[in-house]
């Protein structure tokens, strides 16, 4: 192994160890101690469970900002799932195994939830007690936008129309993610609220885009 | 092998939507999957035409887009209604119905259209129940339009 895979392994491990948890374990009844991983006990190597209450970004290891790096947050899962995937306990305990597919499931819930721009922001809102409303958008002028964004999605039929669309559209939601993150800093959620409807249609136009590449079997 | 053969059934069962057994395992009842699949006057009407509510609404919760369009005779009578959506299959389906319920009703009775009663018809699970409450709005929104240019077509 040369120095750099060793100092590289080491600077994540770090960031895991980062999570200190006291507490008993429930295997061996030992106290785990701070310099012990979170993941597992020090004294029999029992995986633990997840801590109650924990918010998604605590979990990964991430820090809470709604500007998170997502090669950061994807280097993060990758470590967290080697160490925790089911496939590492098949030959454990019983309980440990089904920790390891209870911890590993909330981790894969954790990562998708923090990853797309959309369901990362309404995931911080519920933090803050907010949601987007179910009441009904009336602006016309907006809605007659988004409706033309869909039809053109729709009636898109070369490779080079449908490819354009999908750039705009993706600018669009960068343009809208920046503004949300200016909201977050500011603690304006009333904002935070109304760019996030808005993502949301984009976002739709976008899954229908996806769609749309996909089952024209353009390949990217 | 067990799990095999019935992962197979699954599959067949899901991709034969027509057979009796889709309301056991197809999360969408068979109303919503039948509107769906066979969605009831889709496409536009003359939006210019003094005769036509047009009713364009959203719902920023879950990023769908409804055009809701009526057609009334001189008695006050929906003879033709269209929609354009862009959402799931039970904001479809709820549009789908809409269109089929009004055309017929007079101005009056169409306003009287609940979202429970589409919501009932296509056993909607309480968390699409938002999906019908669209479609009422789009109605509603469709017959004030209605309402507005009749009104200021008299004043002329």
């Amino acid at each position: 192994m040369s120095i750099r895979s060793l100092l590289f392994n080491d600077v994540i491990k770090k960031s895991i160890y980062k999570q200190h948890r006291l507490f008993s374990c429930w295997s061996c009844g030992k106290d785990v101690q701070r310099v012990v991983p979170a993941l597992f006990c020090g004294h029999c190597n029992a995986i633990q469970h997840p801590m109650k209450g924990e918010n998604y970004f605590k979990l990964m290891g991430v820090s809470e900002s709604y500007d998170l790096d997502e090669n950061v947050l994807a280097k993060k899962y990758k470590e967290l799932q080697r160490y925790l995937h089911p496939d590492k306990f098949a030959s454990r305990a019983k309980q440990e195994q089904e920790i390891s597919e209870r911890y590993s499931s909330l981790v894969n819930e954790a990562y998708k939830t923090l990853l797309e721009p959309l369901t990362r922001g309404i995931y911080m809102l519920r933090l803050r007690g907010k949601d987007i409303p179910e009441n009904t958008e009336v602006d016309q002028q907006f809605l007659m936008e988004i409706m033309e964004k869909n039809e053109e999605v729709e009636s898109a039929e070369s490779e080079e129309e449908i490819m354009a669309l999908n750039k705009e559209n993706k600018a669009k939601i960068k343009k809208l993610q920046k503004q949300v993150s200016t909201a977050f800093f500011e603690g304006d959620l009333k904002r935070v609220i109304k760019l996030l409807g808005i993502m949301k249609y984009y976002t739709s136009i976008d899954n229908q885009i996806q769609t749309s590449i996909r089952s024209k079997g353009i390949i990217r | 092998m067990a799990f095999l053969v019935t992962n197979i059934r699954r599959c067949v069962c899901l991709k034969s939507f027509s057979t009796p057994n889709i309301v056991q395992t197809a999360s969408y009842h068979a109303n919503v999957i039948d509107h769906y699949e066979n969605p009831r006057n889709v496409g536009s009407l003359d939006k210019k035409d003094k005769n036509v509510g047009t009713g364009l609404v959203g719902a920023p919760a879950c990023g769908d887009v409804m055009k809701l369009q009526i057609k009334v005779d001189d008695n006050g009578k929906i003879i033709d209604a269209k929609f354009k959506t862009f959402g799931c299959g039970s904001a479809i389906a709820s549009s789908s119905l809409a269109t089929e319920w009004v055309k017929g009703k007079t101005v009056d009775e169409a306003l009287k259209l609940k979202n429970t009663d589409i919501a009932k018809e296509l056993s909607l699970p309480p968390v699409k129940l938002h999906c019908s409450m669209l479609a009422e709005d789009a109605i509603k929104a469709a017959l004030s339009d209605y309402r507005i240019k009749q009104q200021s077509g008299e004043k002329q």
